[in-house]
This record gives structure tokens, C-alpha cells and sequence, in this order.
């Protein structure tokens, strides 16, 4: 039987966190009523000129230096012309054989290595506007048409087709969507289509270099979806190559009801935009210093915090791992570590109680009511000994649930840990005297009978008393009589 | 000079969206040969040392580089007297014959 080796390339589109659109003063925010985001420009009226927005390609090229590439200093606008109901001008303004940026790099960790992949190009162009099929009156004979969207800013970002797997490519994606949030070019949420991919999928027999025709996959709003979409792709050409099939050369759709890929009408012409020159806009000049600048206003990476936080604050891969698996989640755990001056501890507190808590809540770390100061001192608390562990998360509930600090929770509830030795020796002392049977057979050399007792100077302390004094003193009271 | 032939006439109206007769394509196809005929005529011309002058904003120099617009948001239109210009709107919406999803 032949073995298949599987070859992806995907494109990312992210949009760009800027208050406007990339050719006119329109608001680019989701969630607007249709229809009132719109001017001349951005619904292609006759006479209407894009002048571009500067903070859209300040976004861009730093994406485009967070991946390595090359930002040229021209770039060229294409239009690409097409016809749809979304597309007001009959033509997307992009970029065509001069893009913003070519040749970087993402690394993906794979379980035993990590792994280059290429990207090819990032180039930027204007979204489209959206089509609506249901929720109105006569809905079964038209669509609707919001331009809100349309001329809201993108980057589209191709990579080479180095990608050997649906989860090679899905672990690509995310690593992809995980710079963009951490540098801000884009908030790439999937949900409000602020980031989408598609998918160039072909497969060969094993040991051949020539490549097989590629199937482009389109509609993947998911990571669940971007996996699923390309397995099921890769599996129909491996199966069609089997019983001797053509594979055609098309665009599919993934149907995630269905969990299969669908053809869309396979014309051969479809595909040609005809792009040519947007004669509307100048060439895109970008002054070497300004690119310079650019490069060094350049955040942290996701990789590079991870490996300073485990060197920093001395914890495992693992722990660094997920907790810098979003930016606002590391910014949070470094504030409270700061505070609690206990990296450790604070890292150990953020991966049980914390990560739990938001888990079991649904509440985003943005939206916490803790901050992470009032996490840190909680921790700081815990650690000097005033609050006992189990204390400590009964304070992180109450602090959760009324976003008070931990100081003004343990005034309030009376709590804090007795570590007072008069007050602890008099527990002791009412805990020997209540029960000299106990007391015998520790005298008599029953060691374990210790816990017990400590464990009934703590019930009556209610879990107040701290329980390595309490063990020290009466080990030393037992001695002493 | 056959530059074009009659399929690509027909394949350029498709895309276009044009729906031509066939006395319209032959006609079309001998204009369209007398511009790309002139494209050939520049295409030929030695260009090497002449700047660009394809944008009035390059003749004028782009020292600086380019000029770029603030992010700023501007008042959009008023939505009722956009709808008002379409052949078909409702519910703040454009109106178009059903589009398949
Ligand atoms: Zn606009």
C-alpha cells in the first residue's frame, strides 16, 4: 500500500486593532448596528478616495518583525477584482506581487522538537461586509447586506506549505493568533471572525517532491474546525488517489454539521481577479528609521516570556507554559509575584485556586474582581504564616465573590492564624487535661496518637492555631510533665 | 495581429459581468487588440533611469515617506439617507437576491 505524506499551507486573516477602517475615518469596532459605520469610501460611491491609515501599517509591520520578516520599504496596493454582494467596489483593495513583508518564521513545539515554519508573505487589504440570510422578512428570496465590516483592516498571513499535519497546522494557527494578541496587532478573536484561516491541503506518495494539486479550504472560524476540516480533506485525497481519481484543483467548504468538506461550483475562470495596480493609492514608502523604531517598540514574545519567567521566577516548563498562554494572563501572574515576592508560591496559587476558579466561573482574568495585587498579598500571608493554607482559600472565595483585599476579609471575619505561643499553650493544655488516655499511650510510645492530638488543638482553635506550633509545644508540654 | 482571440473576449465579459452579442465581441475584440497594441508600443520604449511618474504624489516625492492618515474616527453617514439611495433596503439593510450561504 502506498504511504501519503501530507502537505498544508495555511492563510491567517487577522484584523487589526484600530479605531477606523484601513481607507476612511469609519469606526472598524464590532457590534455596531448594521449599516452605521459607513462614508463614501468604504461603500465604493463614485468619486470617493482611500487615503490610508497610519496606524494600520504601524500594526502590520510589527506583526510583520514579531514573525522575522523582511518589511520592504515599497509596497504596491492591487486591486482584486471580483463580483459579490458583499464587495461594494467589485474590487478588494489589497496587496498583490509587492506585499508589506516577506520570509519569517513561526516556531511550533512539537512533543520531541520544535519546528520552522516559513511564512511567506503578510500583506494588507481591506475586509468585506457581511451577508446576512436569516432574521428578517423574506429572508427565503433575499439577503442583507451590512457594510459595517467592509474596509476594516486585515493582514493576511501565507505561510509555506511546511505544515505536515491537520495538528501541525493546527498548533501553527494558534501560534499564530498567540503573537498577534500578545504584541495587540489584533485581539484575533475567532468568534467575531477577527481571525480566520484557509487552508491549502494536498497530499503525495511518500519519498515524491513534486507537489499534489492542492484543494483550498475555506470557511474554518474554529481551531475544533481548522483540525476537523483538514482531516477530513486529507483523508477524501488520500482515498481518491487510492481508486485512481483525479483531485480537481477547487475551493471547498468545510461544513463542521456534516463534518465534511463541500465543493463550491469548481469554475475553472473564478479565480482570476485580474489584479492590477490600485491607482487610487500612491505606493506605500516606509522611511528605514521608522522601520527601525518599530522594530525595537517590539514586546515580548510568548517564547521569550516563557523562558524568563521560568529562569525569573524559578518554576517548571510546564507552569511557564500556561501561564503565559495569554498575555493578560503572564502580566497578571508577574504583578501578583511582585507583590507577594514569592514567584514559586504565586505560581503554584495561579495554576490550582486561580486557573480553577476562572474555569469554574467563566469569568475572564481581564474581568477578575481579585486584582493581582490583593492575590499577591493574599499569597504574602499565607506564606508568613498568619493565614493557613486551607484559610488562605477560604479568603481567596470571599475575595472573589466581594473583590474586597485579604487583609480587610481577615479583619472582618476575625481570621488569622494563632501563632501566639501563650495562646497556643493554653489549647495545648486544655487538650491534655480533656484526654489522658491519649496522653498515656503517647507517654507509652504510640507515636501516631501526635496527629490526633494536634488535629484536636486544631478543632478547637476552628483551624486557627498554627499547626506546626501547635505540634512544637506539645511535644514539649508532654515532655516537661 | 491576433492579440485576442474570441474566447478571451468572451471569458473578459464573463468576468466583467457583461453580456455581449457576438457582433459586439468582434467589435470590442478590435478595440481592445488597438489598446494592447499601444501598451506594446510603450512596453517598448528604454525606461531605464526615467522615475515613475504614476502618481502625482511620487512626481511630488515621498521624503519622509509616505503621508498616512491618523487613526481618528470620523462622523459616518447618516444610515437612513444611504438605504434611501438603494433600489431595495429594510431592517438598516441592503437588500440583494438570495445569496446561497
Ligand atoms: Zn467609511
Amino acid at each position: 500500500m502506498t504511504e501519503y505524506e501530507t502537505v498544508i499551507g495555511l492563510e491567517c486573516h487577522a484584523q487589526l486593532l484600530t479605531e477606523t477602517k484601513l481607507f476612511c475615518g469609519c469606526r472598524a469596532r464590532f457590534g455596531a448596528p448594521p449599516n452605521t459605520n459607513i462614508c463614501p469610501v468604504c461603500i465604493g460611491l463614485p468619486g470617493a478616495l482611500p487615503v490610508l491609515n497610519g496606524r494600520a501599517v504601524e500594526l502590520a509591520a510589527r506583526m510583520a518583525f514579531a514573525v522575522g520578516c523582511r518589511v520592504n520599504e515599497t509596497s504596491i496596493f492591487a486591486r482584486k477584482n471580483y463580483f459579490y454582494p458583499d464587495l461594494p467596489k467589485g474590487y478588494q483593495i489589497s496587496q498583490y506581487d509587492r506585499p508589506l513583508a516577506e520570509d519569517g518564521e513561526v516556531c511550533i513545539r512539537l512533543d520531541d522538537a520544535n519546528k520552522r515554519i516559513r511564512i511567506e508573505r503578510i500583506h494588507m487589504e481591506e475586509d468585506a461586509g457581511k451577508l446576512l440570510h436569516d432574521g428578517f422578512m423574506g429572508s427565503s428570496t433575499k439577503s442583507g447586506v451590512d457594510l459595517n465590516r467592509s474596509g476594516v483592516p486585515l493582514i493576511e498571513i501565507v505561510s509555506h506549505p511546511d505544515l505536515s499535519s491537520p495538528e501541525e497546522a493546527t498548533q501553527y494557527a494558534q501560534a499564530v493568533k498567540e503573537i498577534l494578541e500578545y504584541t495587540e496587532v489584533s485581539d484575533a478573536d475567532m468568534e467575531k471572525g477577527n481571525f480566520r484561516c484557509d487552508g491549502n491541503v494536498s497530499v503525495r506518495p511518500v519519498g515524491t517532491s513534486e507537489l499534489g494539486t492542492k484543494v483550498e479550504l475555506k470557511n474554518i472560524n474554529s481551531f475544533r474546525f481548522l483540525a476537523r476540516a483538514l482531516a477530513y480533506e486529507v483523508e477524501r485525497q488520500i482515498a481518491a488517489c487510492e481508486s485512481g481519481e483525479r483531485i480537481v484543483q477547487e475551493t471547498r467548504l468545510y461544513d463542521p454539521d456534516a463534518d465534511r468538506t463541500v465543493s463550491m461550483r469548481s469554475k475553472e475562470d473564478a479565480h482570476d481577479y485580474r489584479y492590477f495596480p490600485e491607482p487610487d493609492l500612491p505606493p506605500l514608502v516606509l522611511e528605514p528609521t521608522w522601520l527601525e523604531e518599530q522594530k525595537r517598540k517590539l514586546p515580548e514574545l510568548p517564547e521569550a516570556r516563557r523562558a524568563r519567567l521560568q529562569s525569573d521566577y524559578n518554576i517548571p516548563a510546564y507552569d511557564a507554559k500556561v501561564l503565559t498562554s495569554s498575555r493578560a494572563r503572564a502580566d497578571y501572574f508577574e504583578a501578583a509575584a511582585k507583590r507577594s515576592k514569592n514567584g514559586k508560591a504565586t505560581s503554584n496559587w495561579m495554576m490550582s485556586e486561580l486557573l480553577r476558579k476562572l474555569k469554574a466561573s467563566g469569568v475572564a482574568i481581564e474581568e477578575l474582581p481579585v486584582t493581582p495585587e490583593a492575590f499577591g498579598e493574599l499569597i504574602e500571608l499565607v506564606e508568613k504564616g498568619t493565614l493557613s493554607g486551607k484559610m488562605g482559600k477560604d479568603v481567596f472565595e470571599k475575595m472573589f465573590s466581594s473583590g474586597d483585599g485579604p487583609a480587610a476579609i481577615v479583619e472582618r471575619e476575625g481570621l488569622g492564624q494563632i501563632s501566639d505561643s501563650a495562646a497556643i499553650e493554653e489549647l495545648v493544655r486544655t487538650v491534655i487535661a480533656n484526654n489522658p488516655e491519649q496522653v498515656a499511650e503517647l507517654k507509652a510510645g504510640k507515636d501516631k496518637v501526635i496527629g490526633w492530638m494536634v488535629g484536636q488543638i486544631m478543632k478547637a482553635s476552628r483551624g486557627q492555631a498554627n499547626p506546626q506550633l501547635a505540634r512544637e509545644t506539645l511535644v514539649r508540654l508532654l515532655e516537661e510533665s | 495581429m491576433d492579440k485576442l482571440d474570441d474566447r478571451e473576449v468572451r471569458q473578459l465579459a464573463e468576468l466583467a459581468h457583461l453580456a455581449l452579442s457576438d457582433d459586439e465581441r468582434a467589435s470590442f475584440r478590435g478595440q481592445l487588440e488597438a489598446f494592447l497594441g499601444y501598451a506594446e508600443r510603450i512596453q517598448a520604449l528604454n525606461t531605464v533611469g526615467v522615475e515613475p511618474t504614476s502618481h502625482a504624489l511620487l512626481e511630488a516625492g515621498l521624503e519622509g515617506g509616505s503621508r498616512l492618515r491618523d487613526d481618528r474616527p470620523r462622523e459616518s453617514l447618516d444610515r437612513k439617507a444611504v438605504l434611501d439611495q438603494a433600489p431595495d433596503a429594510s431592517d438598516g439593510l441592503f437588500k440583494v437576491p438570495k445569496v446561497l450561504p
